[in-house]
């Protein structure tokens, strides 16, 4: 069934519907739109489907190719299990903000041209802070703004390189762009804020674990996936992606060890796993690129996944944090499991969905001769196992009792991470009959030979047995009931302390410097309140009488100048 | 609160618990056993891109060694960079 339905349609629509409705109709409605745009867009032609002239531009709102189309698959799916795990809850804003933001973020990967790529990126900024906000706590509020202030940063970034670009170039349709412009650099700026470069990615460890349960799952797998998809379509093969995801593997890590607040951990996660993908755009080889854009795919699953299991943890104990949660196996073994299913994906274990897309990054690495980088990788890659792999898992659900014990969270939240965990089983054991065929770049891959799976085996298998080892031995660190400083210290902390720090210093110099400047000033306020004041000489009213007199006095001064 | 006492969960052994720890330990031993047989070109034929990967046990040794050397400097990180909770100084901090 052809369609030339815009792939974003269904969603504003069901945003619209699911303000109308109530109850087990809504339900019906919000599990419906995915499902219906889902067909809609199997349907689907590809090339240019709609485009509008305006001031002199071809806007090309709808435009399909194979990039989009993974893209798209990518958000039906995420979308289908995020409302699914989300429709127990009553809450109308979170249920019509979370439909317009996967309408913008199916907007932004379907955009033809960078016009209206900029608007459905605004509209992801917008729609996606209410998710934060919805929480109401006052931490969830001040974090939604500090957020929102970042996000038009780079919306206003992305604009300054669209005008910079078109300018030079003549050219707004959404492909290779580059870095030759400083246009160019401007819009990788924008695009690298909202995938989590380093120095610019506090916003996502800051904001996304204050979100509601429900909240971070939607926000997990569609912001930073929409700078993904950009990056590929506009960056492929910029050198310096190579180095900046290189970063972005390494430095999280080391934070998400030390980190108690779970989601948080998962926050660092995911910079760490987005750093995989950079890092394979930089390399810019068919194979790096299928690489990134199928982990983007795998990474929305698992990471989906965890998100989901803490938020399920999170529902029913009202706590993230790793000091206050263990032992949670005994009540809730099957979130345990679904949640052991993701850690084992995020950690790229044989036969589970993160070993056949990492891999292709690592592999193209090696074979552009990256050394240095394949081993920051690979040290990465261990540190996944570490914080994601064990510790999300051990903390919540082993480790000490704590004594809690919930039960588990209700049946729609289960499905939607038994959904979540059968397609990183399926894609993970068959990936050449699921995710293959669907990327967009023609190179051969095949993920399962025995060198890769023995070797990977030893490194994962090693990686554990440290981990282990340490915590027997008491030489792993402690949960400590603490937080860990970012780059968002600048302006959390520094920023108002130098403010308040200036405000005592120029406080007293200000003061002096109004008594100071007042005696001179007084002295002349005094002096012309003597003459113009009520009582002064020049301010008082004057008899007509004198008025005569005066002119009198002048006219005979007059008749005598004149005679002299 | 009367509630019947919770049954004792198989991980609730300290001894149960070593036994898990004891076969993890040989699984892993076996997997760098098998590593081993595979660069004599014994059970299986393995590639290799570069020097590193064909030295014996360099994936086992990476991994031990990039775990251990991750935790102890992110330990020494926590001296730079852990604060009280209530660092920030807003209301709900503490929570």
């Amino acid at each position: 069934m052809p369609t030339e339905l815009p792939p974003f349609l269904p969603f504003l629509i069901g945003a619209l519907l699911t303000i109308a409705t109530r109850g087990r109709l809504r339900t019906a409605v919000m599990l419906a739109t995915p499902v219906v745009g889902g067909v809609c867009l199997l349907g689907i032609d590809s090339g240019a489907l709609h485009q509008i002239q305006l001031l002199g531009y071809t806007l090309t709102p709808v435009r399909v190719d194979e990039l989009s189309m993974l893209f798209g698959y990518l958000f039906h799916v995420g979308a289908f299990i995020a409302i699914l795990y989300a429709v127990h809850i009553k809450d109308t804003l979170q249920h019509v903000v979370a439909m317009i933001y996967a309408a913008s973020a199916l907007g932004a990967v379907f955009a033809g041209d960078l016009i209206s790529f900029f608007l459905f990126w605004e509209l992801l900024t917008v729609s996606s802070v209410f998710l934060v906000w919805a929480r109401r706590t006052p931490q969830a509020i001040r974090a939604g703004f500090r957020y929102l202030i970042l996000q038009i940063g780079s919306g206003v970034t992305l604009l300054a390189g669209i005008l910079i670009h078109v300018h030079a170039t003549g050219d707004i349709s959404m492909g290779h762009i580059g870095l030759d412009t400083p246009g160019g650099w401007l819009i990788m700026l924008a695009l690298g804020l909202k995938c989590g470069f380093p120095m610019l990615h506090m916003w996502l460890t800051d904001a996304y674990p204050e979100s509601t349960p429900t909240g971070a799952v939607f926000l997990c797998m569609f912001t930073t996936k929409c700078a993904i998809y950009a990056l590929t379509r506009s960056f492929a093969g910029a050198d310096p992606l190579i180095y900046i995801g290189t970063a972005m593997t390494f430095f999280p890590i080391f934070f998400a060890v030390i980190e108690n607040d779970l989601r948080r951990v998962l926050a660092y996660s995911m910079i760490n796993q987005l750093g995989f993908m950079v890092c394979g755009i930089g390399l810019g080889t068919a194979l790096a690129l299928n690489g990134a854009v199928s982990h983007a795919f795998n990474d929305v699953l698992f990471k989906g996944l965890l998100f989901m299991a803490m938020g399920a943890v999170m529902t029913m104990t009202g706590r993230t944090k790793a000091s206050d949660l263990g032992g949670l196996y005994k009540s809730m073994p099957q979130t345990a499991t679904l949640c052991i299913i993701g850690a084992a994906s995020i950690s790229a274990i044989p036969l589970f969905c993160g070993f056949v897309s990492k891999s292709m990054i690592m592999q193209s690495a090696l074979n552009e001769g990256h050394m240095v980088v394949w081993f920051f990788l690979l040290f990465a890659s261990v540190g996944v196992l570490e914080h994601a792999g064990i510790k999300i898992p051990f903390f919540a659900f082993f480790a000490h009792d704590s004594g809690l014990r919930p039960t588990e969270p209700p049946a729609n939240m289960r499905l939607a991470m038994l959904l979540a965990a059968i397609l990183c089983i399926v894609i993970g054991t068959a990936p050449t009959a699921t995710l293959y065929p669907l990327l967009p770049f023609a190179a051969e891959y095949h993920p399962y030979d025995a060198t890769h799976v023995i070797t990977q085996l030893q490194l994962l298998m090693f990686g554990g047995l440290a981990v282990f080892w340490m915590m027997r031995t008491g030489r792993y660190p402690t949960e400590e009931r603490a937080i860990n400083i970012d780059f968002d210290w600048l302006y959390r902390r520094i920023l108002p302390s130098g403010i308040s720090s200036a405000e005592h210093v120029l406080e007293p110099a200000w003061s002096s410097l109004k008594r100071g400047a007042a005696r001179p000033l007084n002295g002349l306020i005094a002096l012309l309140f003597r003459y113009h004041g009520p009582g002064g000489a020049l301010a008082r009213t004057w008899p007509t009488g004198s008025m005569v007199i005066w002119v009198t006095v002048l006219l005979a001064v007059f008749v005598v100048a004149y005679y002299l | 609160m009367n509630q019947t006492p919770e049954k004792k969960r198989y991980l609730d052994d300290p001894q149960n618990v070593g036994r898990l720890w004891r076969g993890f330990v040989l699984a892993c031993a076996l997997v760098a056993a098998i590593d081993l047989l595979g660069l004599l070109e014994i059970v299986y034929h393995r590639h290799i891109a570069f020097f590193a990967e064909g030295l014996p046990g360099f994936y086992a040794a990476w991994g031990f060694v990039a775990i251990a050397a991750l935790i102890f400097l992110a330990k020494q990180l926590r001296r730079l960079v852990m604060r009280p909770q209530d660092y920030y100084r807003e209301p709900g901090d503490a929570d």
